[in-house]
C-alpha cells in the first residue's frame, strides 16, 4: 500500500525546519521500501497568519531547553496546516509542537520530530512501516 | 523459548536495577520504557537514598524506536550526572534498545572521563531473568570499573551471595556472612547495603579470595574475577542455615583461608553451645505439638530451596517431600545442584524439581502424601494451596506479601533460630 | 469522538484527547489555554521513570473475577501477575466472594525475538483455558512483542471458537504513550469490545455503573443509594463477566475519577445511550453535592437527592466548619493524577488551605466529549488560581518545588512519592484510597487527618534530620522547568 510522507525542509536535503517554519511541505510517495519525490505543497496562507500572531507569544517560547512552557500560537493555523497534509501517513520536521502533534495523532498521522537527511528519514520510516505492516520484527 | 509462566517467581534482567539500588549511592539509569522501573520494584525497603522514581529513564517512545534512542540516552546520562548526587551511575538497557539496535555501550563510553564513573550493563528483559541480570551488573563493575591490583590485602575476602531484593533477607544474610567470616579472623568485603558502596567496590581486586555462597548465582562473576584479577574463589553452594551447615561452612572457609583449626573449632563450639541451649529449651515444643509433621516442601530459588532443605533435615530431623527450585536455573548447573540435595544425613536424598510452572507445583503438592499437615515454605502463591490442605505455610521466597523484613536473616546459627521461630510461631497460632 | 470497537488498538490518550505531560505555569494559564485549545506540552531532555500503561490497563482487568490475563512478553512485563494474585485473593475475601483470576506471562526470551513465538502463545492460551476455565481471556502485548511484530490479534481470532469464552487482544506497548492513564482506556476498550452486550429487550433496572478502583466505600454507597432507589454496580474490582455484559442496561454511569472512567462512560453513552454523569467528582462538599444533583438530574431522582443533601448537611457541615478553624492559613503542595489534583485542590480551598503548587501527572485538555475537565472549570469559575505544573511523576521537579516552597503539607496519591516529601521535612498525606475525601463524612475525616498529620511532625523531623536528599545542590538552585524543552 502506497502512502505519502510530508517533510519540512528548506533545501530538499535535510529535515531542518520546525513545523511552525514550514511554508511548503515536500511530499514523498512511498511504496514498500521504494520512494520518490511527489510534489511541493505550499501552506503559504497559514504561514502569514503565524507571523502576525508571533507578538503575542511568550518570549520564552523558543528558548529551547529552558523554555517557560507557556503555550503560544493559535490552534487555527495549526489545524489548517495539519489539514493541508491530512492525506499523509506521517510528518517529519525538526521540531513539532505539542498541539500540532496531537492534531496529527488524532488523524492517525505519526509525527517524527528529528533533524537528519531526508533520505535517511524516509529510509528508516519506510523500513519501520514495512515491517510493522507485514508483522515483521524490527530487530536490528 | 517462550513458555507458560504461571505464578511467576522472578522478574526480567532489567530488575538488576535492584542490584544497583542495593549498592549505597549507586544509581541505575534506565534506557527503557517509562514504566519498567516501577513495575520491577517492590515496596520492601526500596525508599532509601534512591528509590525507583528517582531513577533517570529515557522513557522510550515511538520516535526512538524508529530513529534510535542514543541521543536521548546521551542527554539523560549527561543530566543525571548534573542532577542526581551518586557515586556510581549504571546504565541498564531494556528490551527496545536492544531489539532495534541502539549502541548504548558506545554512548556510555563517551562518559569515560566524567567526574563520576558511568558503566553499562545490557539487561534486556528477554536476555534472562533478574538472577542473570544481577550477574550482568556485577560483571559490568568488574569489566568496566575495576582494574587488576598488585596490592593484595592480607585476609581480605570478598563475599558474594544471592540477589538483593529478590531475596527478602539479602541485607541480613550478607551481614551474617560477614560476621561469620570476621570471627575466623578474616576481613569481609561486601558491596551491598549500608556503608559499603564504592569504597568497598574499589577493594575487590585486593582480596585474597572470593567467597561465593550460592548454588549458582555469581559463579560466572567469581570466575571472571579469577581471570581478570587472579583472585581464587571458594564456591560454597549451600546457604548456611542453622548449626550443622554453618559449622561445616566455617570449617571449609577456615581451611581454604588457612585459618588454624583450633581457632575455627573454638568459634564453632561457642556458637553451637548457645544454639543448642536455645534449641533444648524449646525441644518440647518441637516434639509435642499437633501440627508440624515430618514432611515438608520448599518452593524457592536454588539458594533457599537447598539451604532450608539441608537445615530442616540435618538440624530438625524432618523428611523432605519433593523440593522445587523455581529460579529457572540454567541447565548446566542443575545436575550439580540436584547432587547437593542428595547430601543429607542418614543417606536421605531429596528429590528436586526445577520447575517454573506454579500450576504443576501446586498439583504435586496437592497429590503428595505428607502423612499429616504439610509444611510448605514458599512464595505467597503457596499460601492458599497450603491452607486448603490445612497445612502450615511460611512465606520465605518471592513474591512476598504477608511480611516485611528489615535486616533479619536466616543465615548462620542465629539465622537458624530465626527460621525455627517463624515456623513455630505459625504452629502455635493454631491448636490442631 | 467516535469509538471504534471493532479494532483492538485504542488510540493513545495523547492522540485522542490531547493530554500533556510537560507544563509549568499557573492554573489559569493551563485552563484558559485548554479552553481555546492552544495549550502545548513540552518534552523533557531529562526524565525519571514513571509508569507503564500496561500497569493501568491490566491492573484494571485483573480486578475482574475469574478471568485470565495472558501477558505476552519477557518476565518483567508480567511481573504484575504476583500482585494480581494477591489482590484477587484479598479483595475477593474482603467482599466475601472468591476469585480465581489468573495473570500469567510467557517468559519471552532472546530466541523468541528472532524466531517469534506466536505458536507458543497459542498453546499458552489454550492451556490456561484448560487449567482455569476462565470466564473471559485477555491477551496482552508488550513493548518487545510489539516491536518484533507478533500478531496477537490473529492468534486471538484463531483460538476464539476453541476457547468458547470472550477473548480479546489488549494492546499494551508501553512505548506508544507516556501517559499511563491511557491504560485505563485500553482496559475499558477491551471490556467494551469483548464483554459488554447490547441491552436485552424489555429489561428494566435501577442499576447505576460506578467505576472505581478498590471499592472500599462500597457498603456505605449501597446504603446511600438505597435512599434514591439506585443499585450501584462497582467496576472492575470484583466485577463478574456476567455483570459487565449488562453494563449497557444501566440507568447511568458515574465514576470516582474522571481519568479512570471517562472512556467507559462516554462509550456507553455514545453507543447505548447510557447517560454519563459528568461533574466535578465526589471529593469535598461542593463536589459531593454537585455530583449527587447531577445523578438526580440524569436518573430523575432530584427530589430524593435534595432531601438527602439537606439531612446530611445538618449533620456534617457544623463539624466540618469546626475543624476548618484549625486548618486556616496552612499551605499545601499536591501531586496526583489529573483526575484528582484539581479535585483535591478544590477541597483544600473549601477547607481554607492554600494550595501553593499543584502538580498533575498528566493533564487531559479535553475529555472524550470535547469539554474542558469539570474540575478545572470549577476552579476557573470560582477564581481560584495557583502555580501548576504537569510533570508525569518527575520526582526531581517535586523536590525542587517542595524545597522552594516548604509547604505545611504535601498530598500525593501515588506509591513512592510521599517519602520524598517527608525526607524534605514536609508532612505528607497519602490520599491513596479513592474514597478518602468522599462525601461529607470522609471530607470531615480527611480534614481531621490533616490536623493530625500537621500536629505531630516527629517522624518527618527525625527522618529529615538524618536524610541526605538525592539531588545535587546545583539542581535545587535551578528553575523547576529547566529541563522542559519547548517543542513548538
Amino acid at each position: 500500500m502506497a502512502y505519502y510522507i510530508a517533510i519540512g525542509s528548506s533545501d530538499g536535503k535535510r529535515t531542518d525546519l520546525k513545523f511552525g517554519e514550514v511554508s511548503e511541505f515536500s511530499i514523498y510517495l512511498v511504496e514498500g521500501r521504494d520512494y520518490e519525490f511527489y510534489e511541493k505543497r505550499p501552506v503559504g496562507d497559514v504561514f502569514e497568519k503565524k507571523e502576525e500572531k508571533k507578538d503575542t507569544c511568550d518570549t520564552k517560547c523558543s528558548s529551547g531547553c529552558s523554555g517557560g512552557g507557556h503555550g503560544c500560537g493559535g490552534s487555527e493555523e495549526v489545524s489548517a496546516k495539519v489539514d493541508a497534509i491530512a492525506d499523509c501517513r506521517c510528518v517529519v520536521c525538526k521540531k513539532v509542537g505539542f498541539q500540532a502533534q496531537k492534531q496529527f495523532e488524532k488523524k492517525a498521522i505519526s509525527v517524527f520530530d528529528i533533524e537528519c537527511d531526508i533520505d535517511e528519514a524516509i529510509d528508516k520510516i519506510s523500513a519501520y512501516y514495512d515491517k510493522i505492516d507485514n508483522k515483521r520484527s524490527l530487530k536490528a | 523459548m517462550a513458555k507458560l509462566l504461571d505464578k511467576q517467581r522472578y522478574k526480567c534482567a532489567l530488575a538488576a536495577m535492584q542490584t544497583v539500588q542495593a549498592i549505597d549511592r549507586a544509581l541505575p539509569i534506565l534506557h527503557s520504557g517509562p514504566g519498567c522501573a516501577q513495575k520491577l520494584s517492590d515496596t520492601n525497603g526500596s525508599s532509601g537514598y534512591f528509590s525507583p522514581n528517582i531513577f533517570p529513564c529515557t522513557s522510550i517512545n515511538e520516535k526512538d524506536v524508529v530513529f534510535g534512542g542514543v541521543k536521548k540516552l546521551n542527554s539523560t546520562i549527561e543530566n543525571a550526572l548534573k542532577v542526581v548526587d551518586a557515586d556510581l551511575y549504571v546504565v541498564l538497557t531494556g528490551c527496545i534498545p536492544e531489539i532495534v539496535g541502539d549502541d548504548s555501550g558506545e554512548v556510555v563510553s563517551r562518559f569515560e572521563d566524567a567526574e563520576k564513573p558511568v558503566i553499562y550493563a545490557p539487561t534486556a528483559g528477554f536476555k534472562g531473568n533478574n538472577y542473570k541480570g544481577h550477574e550482568q551488573v556485577v560483571d559490568a563493575i568488574i569489566e568496566q570499573y575495576l582494574k587488576k591490583s598488585d596490592k593484595k590485602q592480607k585476609g581480605l575476602v570478598n563475599i558474594w551471595a544471592d540477589v538483593p531484593y529478590q531475596d527478602l533477607f539479602w541485607l541480613g544474610n550478607l551481614r551474617a556472612l560477614e560476621n561469620l567470616v570476621s570471627e575466623l579472623g578474616l576481613t569481609p568485603n561486601t558491596i551491598f547495603g549500608y556503608n559499603r558502596g564504592i569504597e568497598n567496590i574499589k577493594k575487590i581486586p585486593e582480596a585474597e579470595f572470593n567467597l561465593l555462597v550460592s548454588p549458582w548465582v555469581g559463579l560466572g562473576n567469581v570466575k571472571k574475577m579469577e581471570r581478570k584479577f587472579g583472585t581464587p574463589y571458594l564456591h560454597y553452594p549451600t546457604l548456611p542455615v542453622g548449626a550443622t551447615e554453618t559449622s561445616k561452612f566455617l570449617r571449609e572457609v577456615g581451611k581454604f583461608a588457612g585459618v588454624a583449626e583450633e581457632k575455627v573449632e573454638a568459634v564453632i563450639k561457642e556458637h553451637e553451645d548457645y544454639y543448642y541451649y536455645l534449641i533444648g529449651r524449646y525441644a518440647d515444643l518441637f516434639l509435642e505439638n499437633r501440627v508440624i509433621n515430618k514432611q515438608f516442601t520448599v518452593v524457592a530459588d536454588a539458594q533457599y530451596s537447598l539451604g532450608i532443605t539441608k537445615f530442616l533435615v540435618n538440624d530438625l530431623g524432618l523428611i523432605p517431600a519433593k523440593q522445587f527450585v523455581v529460579d529457572d536455573t540454567p541447565k548446566n548447573y542443575r545436575d550439580q545442584i540436584a547432587e547437593e540435595f542428595k547430601k543429607l544425613n542418614y543417606g536421605i536424598e531429596a528429590e528436586v524439581s526445577f520447575e517454573t510452572d506454579g500450576y504443576k507445583i501446586h498439583e504435586e503438592i496437592k497429590s503428595h502424601d505428607y502423612h499429616g499437615y504439610p509444611l510448605v515454605l514458599g512464595g505467597y502463591y503457596e499460601k492458599e494451596v497450603t491452607e486448603d490442605l490445612k497445612g502450615n505455610f511460611l512465606n520465605i521466597s518471592w513474591p512476598v506479601q504477608d511480611k516485611i523484613v528489615f535486616d533479619r536473616s536466616y543465615v548462620g546459627y542465629e539465622g537458624g533460630i530465626r527460621l525455627i521461630e517463624d515456623i513455630y510461631t505459625i504452629a502455635v497460632s493454631r491448636f490442631n | 469522538m467516535a469509538v471504534n470497537l471493532n479494532n483492538s488498538n485504542v488510540a493513545t490518550r495523547e492522540n485522542r484527547i490531547g493530554s500533556i505531560t510537560g507544563y509549568v505555569g499557573t492554573l489559569k494559564d493551563l485552563a484558559t489555554q485548554s479552553e481555546c485549545g492552544t495549550l502545548k506540552g513540552c518534552s523533557r531532555c531529562f526524565s525519571q521513570s514513571s509508569t507503564c500503561l500496561s500497569s493501568c490497563a491490566l491492573g484494571q482487568l485483573c480486578g475482574i473475577r475469574d478471568v485470565a490475563l495472558i501477558h505476552h512478553g519477557p518476565a518483567g512485563c508480567s511481573v504484575a501477575g504476583a500482585g494480581a494474585y494477591y489482590m484477587a485473593k484479598v479483595m475477593s475475601k474482603k467482599r466475601g466472594v472468591t476469585s480465581d483470576t489468573i495473570y500469567v506471562g510467557t517468559d519471552m526470551n532472546e530466541n523468541d525475538t528472532i524466531f517469534g513465538s506466536t505458536n507458543t502463545l497459542r498453546n499458552v492460551i489454550l492451556e490456561v483455558n484448560k487449567r482455569y476455565s476462565p470466564k473471559a481471556i485477555f491477551v496482552s502485548s508488550s513493548c518487545a512483542t510489539g516491536i518484533i511484530g507478533e500478531d496477537i490479534d490473529s492468534i486471538v481470532d484463531e483460538v476464539r471458537d476453541e476457547v468458547g469464552v470472550p477473548i480479546v487482544a489488549v494492546h499494551c506497548e508501553g512505548f506508544k504513550s507516556r501517559i499511563w492513564a491511557t491504560g485505563f482506556d485500553i482496559s475499558d476498550h477491551a471490556v467494551l469490545q469483548s464483554i459488554v452486550k447490547p441491552p436485552r429487550e424489555g429489561v428494566k433496572t435501577n442499576k447505576i455503573n460506578f467505576k472505581n478502583f478498590f471499592e472500599s466505600a462500597r457498603p456505605e454507597i449501597i446504603e446511600m443509594f438505597k435512599n434514591f432507589d439506585l443499585d450501584p454496580v462497582f467496576l472492575y474490582c470484583n466485577s463478574t463477566v456476567e455483570e459487565l455484559s449488562h453494563l449497557s442496561e444501566s440507568l447511568a454511569t458515574t465514576c470516582i475519577c474522571g481519568t479512570l472512567g471517562n472512556y467507559l462512560g462516554n462509550t456507553l453513552e455514545e453507543k447505548y445511550g447510557v447517560p454519563y454523569v459528568r461533574s466535578i467528582n465526589q471529593c469535598g462538599i461542593e463536589g459531593f453535592e454537585t455530583w449527587l444533583r447531577e445523578i438526580g438530574k440524569v436518573t430523575g431522582r432530584s427530589e430524593k437527592i435534595e432531601k438527602y443533601i439537606e439531612e446530611q448537611r445538618a449533620i456534617y457541615i457544623p463539624q466540618i466548619e469546626e475543624v476548618k478553624k484549625e486548618l486556616k492559613g496552612l499551605t499545601a503542595v499536591l501531586g496526583m493524577g489529573p483526575g484528582y489534583t484539581f479535585e483535591v485542590s478544590r477541597v483544600l480551598n473549601e477547607l481554607g488551605i492554600k494550595v501553593v503548587w499543584a502538580l498533575a501527572w498528566h493533564y487531559d485538555k479535553k475529555y472524550e466529549n470535547g469539554d474542558v475537565p469539570p474540575s478545572m472549570k470549577y476552579l476557573l469559575d470560582n477564581d481560584i488560581d495557583f502555580e501548576a505544573s504537569v510533570a508525569d511523576q518527575q520526582n526531581y521537579e517535586v523536590m525542587n518545588i517542595l524545597h522552594k516552597y516548604q509547604p505545611d503539607m504535601y498530598l500525593s496519591r501515588h506509591p513512592g512519592s510521599t517519602v520524598w516529601a517527608i525526607k524534605n521535612g514536609t508532612p505528607a498525606i497519602y490520599v491513596a484510597d479513592e474514597y478518602m475525601i468522599f462525601g461529607y463524612k470522609h471530607t470531615l475525616e480527611f480534614a481531621k487527618t490533616i490536623v493530625d498529620a500537621i500536629k505531630n511532625r516527629s517522624f518527618e523531623e527525625n527522618l529529615a534530620k538524618r536524610s541526605k536528599l538525592p539531588y545535587t545542590d546545583w539542581w535545587y538552585k535551578q528553575d523547576v522547568d529547566t529541563f522542559l524543552e519547548e517543542t513548538k
